[in-house]
């Protein structure tokens, strides 16, 4: 063989295998976001309700997340442990039976060894979990898991189910990052293009904190990660679908200067955002959660505070986010300031709250234990009220979750009926 | 083993490559090599000890694999890359590297690694690059880059993203540490030269 020859034998080779790949890398575009489930009936009566969707009373538990499930049923997922962090930590879930009114007990969908048997990896630790229905009823569940280091060092898994939650895939690591694949975390609820694709918000944390948009298609192979922001400062996005093409990202600030919630916009389904810049309410560097409403406009909940989070906030807001008005705190400490309140005034404020919520009266006892112990030093004890989760399920309620002291998954359903009844304040 | 066969093969290369020196002939190495296939099989606390190995260091790209099986072969009398060939594919990684992470990091609005989920102008640059290093017979570049493509094309490793194919962090890493030191040792060559020439 002539050198010539081998050399051209090489080239044409080489030619081929690129070309190969070429082909099986067509570009895709993002398809239009999907289209808002219809308006609900404006003449249902005002609606809200409260339970507990967690009920183990000796777990933390943290970080929620909900969809609406069809007719009417519920399914929330969060992760459970000794302490956030701990290896024993687990993604639990129940479900919510609409014709009952109730939650059912939890179930276990994914523990550290669960992950670890499927993705090939030592887990350390699991985290924020988040479960969504897509358009074509298959539930989808993310959540994170650490490998190595800290939270900075986590990856985000895959799980499937073709049964509204029966039965579920085992765990897949998504490939999302060319740094070891290591942070990428999930905490907000997915947005779904009209293709079937999934655009699940995400956020980076080492070296830097900031968001990202991830598009996944169907099937939940990575298609592309678009940068909301960039720096140190800006994590956990809420995605909100405004029209077909347009999209707001409102962002948890992990700075010092601002202290305020972040706004990125979208005009193009994901592909490219804004730069994140500060709108009206405060932030105190926590999770919030906003949701879409059929007129346009948005409903968020947060801590509306420079500082803590003893209290959470409804508020509405225009597509323009230039016009806040709270529709009141959902959940606050009795103290104003959020100062400690003293132990012997704690049992009866916080079994007043329980019996509020629709905890249940034979394990307030035991729960009076747990919450004393948890929430309660010698400088006296405080609230907690955190993590946010917002979902409108296809009959056109909303779902709000959040972490309840660290004690309890609670879940708020409530119709427009019961929005347009209350009273907005600038 | 089989869904994670290019975390075993790494394993397998790496720890070869460690312990080769230990060998004095072809059979020893032959032994070793089929050990470190064996003992990447073997579990520890529920997972074999490749998989124990990737959750500290990650998944290595196809490219480092092609670098780290020459140097393998050649310990078993496949001639060495040459000097020319080694620094063209050390600066094509460095190169590479320096594109990617900062950027991907976070330090610009503009991320280089969504290229790789659309990688068709990356497939572009990098054939023509391809193209060259065949003409210049630098065939350690240039089988790297094939492969790597490749194996991006049939998709064989959990990424969908041409970069995580190309390279990984360690290959950056020992491609920037190689050139500088090249550039390092170029420099001070030139400066001992002309010191003797003024001398």
């Amino acid at each position: 063989m002539t050198p010539t020859f081998k050399t051209c034998a090489l080239l044409l080779g080489a030619a081929t295998v690129f070309a190969c790949a070429w082909l099986g890398a067509a570009p895709h575009a993002l398809a239009p976001f999907a289209k808002q489930p219809a308006p609900p009936a404006a003449d249902a009566p005002q609606a809200l309700a409260a339970h507990f969707a967690s009920s183990d009373l000796e777990d933390f538990v943290h970080s929620a997340s909900i969809t609406g499930l069809p007719g009417g049923d519920l399914m929330a997922a969060w992760f459970a442990g000794s302490r956030e962090g701990a290896a024993d930590v687990q993604i639990r879930a129940a479900r919510f039976d609409a014709a009952s009114g109730r939650w059912s007990g939890e179930r276990v969908l994914a523990t550290r060894e669960s992950t670890q048997r499927a993705v090939g990896k030592h887990i350390r630790k699991l985290g924020n979990p988040v479960i969504s229905l897509a358009p074509d009823n298959r539930l989808w569940l993310f959540y994170v898991s650490v490998s190595l280091g800290g939270w900075a060092g986590s990856a985000v898994n895959a799980m499937v189910s073709d049964d509204l939650g029966e039965t579920w895939s085992a765990p897949r690591q998504l490939v999302t990052s060319p740094f070891l694949n290591i942070s990428t975390l999930v905490r907000a609820a997915p947005v779904f293009h009209a293709d079937g694709s999934i655009g699940l918000p995400v956020y980076h944390e080492f070296l830097g904190k900031f968001p990202e948009y991830l598009h996944l298609s169907a099937n939940g192979e990575v298609l592309g990660k678009y940068r909301i922001g960039k720096g140190r400062y800006s994590l956990q996005p809420t995605v909100v679908a405004l029209d077909e093409r347009r999209a707001v990202a409102l962002l948890r600030y992990a700075g010092e200067e601002h202290h305020r919630v972040l706004a990125s916009y979208s005009e193009d389904a994901g592909r490219s955002w804004s730069r994140p810049e500060p709108v009206e309410p405060s932030n105190p560097n926590s999770s919030l959660a906003a949701v879409g409403r059929p007129d346009g406009s948005l409903l968020v909940a947060m801590n509306d505070l420079e500082d803590g989070r003893f209290r959470l906030t409804l508020y509405a807001t225009d597509a323009k986010l230039g016009n806040w008005r709270t529709l009141g705190e959902l959940d606050e400490t009795p103290n104003p300031w959020g100062e400690p309140i003293p132990g012997d005034e704690f049992p009866a404020v916080v079994s007043e709250k329980y019996r509020a919520s629709g905890g249940k009266p034979e394990q307030q006892a035991r729960f009076l234990e747990q919450v004393t112990a948890r929430m309660c030093s010698a400088e006296g004890c405080t609230f907690d009220y955190e993590y946010p989760y917002f979902t409108r399920d296809r009959e056109g309620t909303y779902h709000l979750v959040y972490s309840w002291n660290d004690m309890f998954i609670k879940h708020l359903a409530f119709n427009e009926a019961w929005l347009s009844e209350r009273r907005p304040h600038d | 083993m089989t869904d994670f066969w290019l975390p075993h093969l790494a394993f397998a290369l790496l720890v070869f490559l460690i312990l080769t020196r230990l060998t004095r002939n072809t059979t020893q190495r032959g032994i070793l090599l089929a050990g470190s296939l064996l003992l990447s099989l073997v579990p520890v606390q529920g997972i074999s000890l490749a998989l124990q190995l990737r959750t500290y260091i990650g998944d290595l790209s196809v490219a480092s694999l092609v670098l780290l099986g020459w140097s393998t072969l050649s310990r078993f009398g496949v001639p060495p890359a040459s000097a020319g060939d080694r620094l063209a594919s050390l600066a094509l990684f460095a190169g590479l590297a320096v594109l990617l992470y900062p950027a991907a990091l976070g330090l610009s609005y503009a991320d280089p690694y969504q290229l790789g989920f659309e990688p068709r102008p990356m497939l572009m640059v990098l054939g023509l690059l391809c193209v060259v290093l065949i003409v210049q017979r630098s065939w350690l570049g240039a089988l790297a880059l094939v492969l790597a493509t490749l194996a991006f094309a049939l998709r064989l490793g959990a990424s969908e993203n041409y970069w995580d194919y190309l390279i990984d962090p360690y290959l950056a890493l020992y491609s920037l540490g190689a050139l500088l030191l090249a550039g390092g040792r170029w420099l001070l060559i030139r400066l001992s030269t002309r010191t003797r020439n003024l001398a």
